[in-house]
């Protein structure tokens, strides 16, 4: 989990320039994403990584874009709701909690302060597709500031913000959720 | 693509998700690359295998190509 002191993580250019979607079937979930991973640590390099994780207990997958806070939030889930199976408004809320406790984790009581003094947080989302009680749900956890998470019930896609890809989506899919 | 998107069973929506990553690639082939998907049933959980990735990408080029071939200024 990210502290304080690991803040120099969150730097944008070190982050996976990434697409994905999530969409809603009759039957299921889909989670696609590409595996394109840019590292400027150094010398800029492109490598190629699976960017979507699938657990057993809880039975979830997720995967995420922007910084390392997203996919932190989305772990933090997992492990919240292990040996369980959770409704839809257990989801909210305990994906709420994951969120807002990794973004305490970084920026304290102020997330609202001047720019200059906050740690660097690109903000993204994660997209969750969790076997429920009754059917497949897939969620998005947006993290900017503050935590927001919501159902999906057609499509959505998340992306990096300089990724064209997330305009491609837009022009071609559909409204962003 | 707009108007693709219905609700439908899986296998119909498979190669909707594909072509989507797949564009983003061709549009962005610096920073978006690969395809990867993972399914979800209430019975199982699996990732796409190689092979079956592969299919969906040539289903992609085919329906790239088809459309290059009625664009007006094309013939």
């Amino acid at each position: 989990m990210l502290n304080k002191s690991q803040c120099q993580w969150l730097i944008a250019e070190e982050v996976p320039v990434t697409f994905q979607v999530g969409i809603v079937a009759t039957d299921g979930v889909i989670l696609a994403s590409d595996t394109r991973l840019t590292n400027t640590t150094g010398i800029r390099t492109l490598s190629t990584t699976d960017k979507i994780i699938c657990l057993d207990n809880p039975r979830m997958a997720y995967c995420w874009c922007g910084d390392l806070l997203q996919g932190n939030a989305a772990e933090l889930f997992a492990v919240s709701s292990k040996d369980t199976i959770l409704e839809s408004t257990e989801i909210r809320t305990q994906l709420y909690q994951a969120g807002s406790r990794c973004i305490h984790q970084i920026y304290g009581d102020g997330p609202m302060q001047p720019a200059s003094q906050r740690p660097l947080h690109t903000g993204g989302a994660a997209l969750i597709a969790y076997i429920g009680k009754i059917s497949v749900e897939l969620w998005r956890l947006d993290i900017t500031h503050f935590a927001v998470a919501c159902p999906v019930r057609d499509k959505t896609s998340v992306g990096d913000a300089l990724n064209p890809g997330i305009f491609l989506w837009k022009i071609t899919i559909g409204q962003l959720h | 693509m707009e108007n693709y998107y219905r609700p439908a069973p899986l296998k119909k929506l498979l190669p909707l998700a594909a072509s989507t990553i797949l564009l983003g690639e061709h549009f962005n082939p610096t920073g978006v690359g690969g395809l990867e998907i993972a399914v979800y049933t209430m019975d199982k959980i699996y990732k796409l295998s190689p092979e079956e990735l592969a299919e969906l990408r040539q289903g992609y080029e085919i329906l790239d190509e088809n459309i290059r071939k009625v664009l007006p200024w094309t013939s």
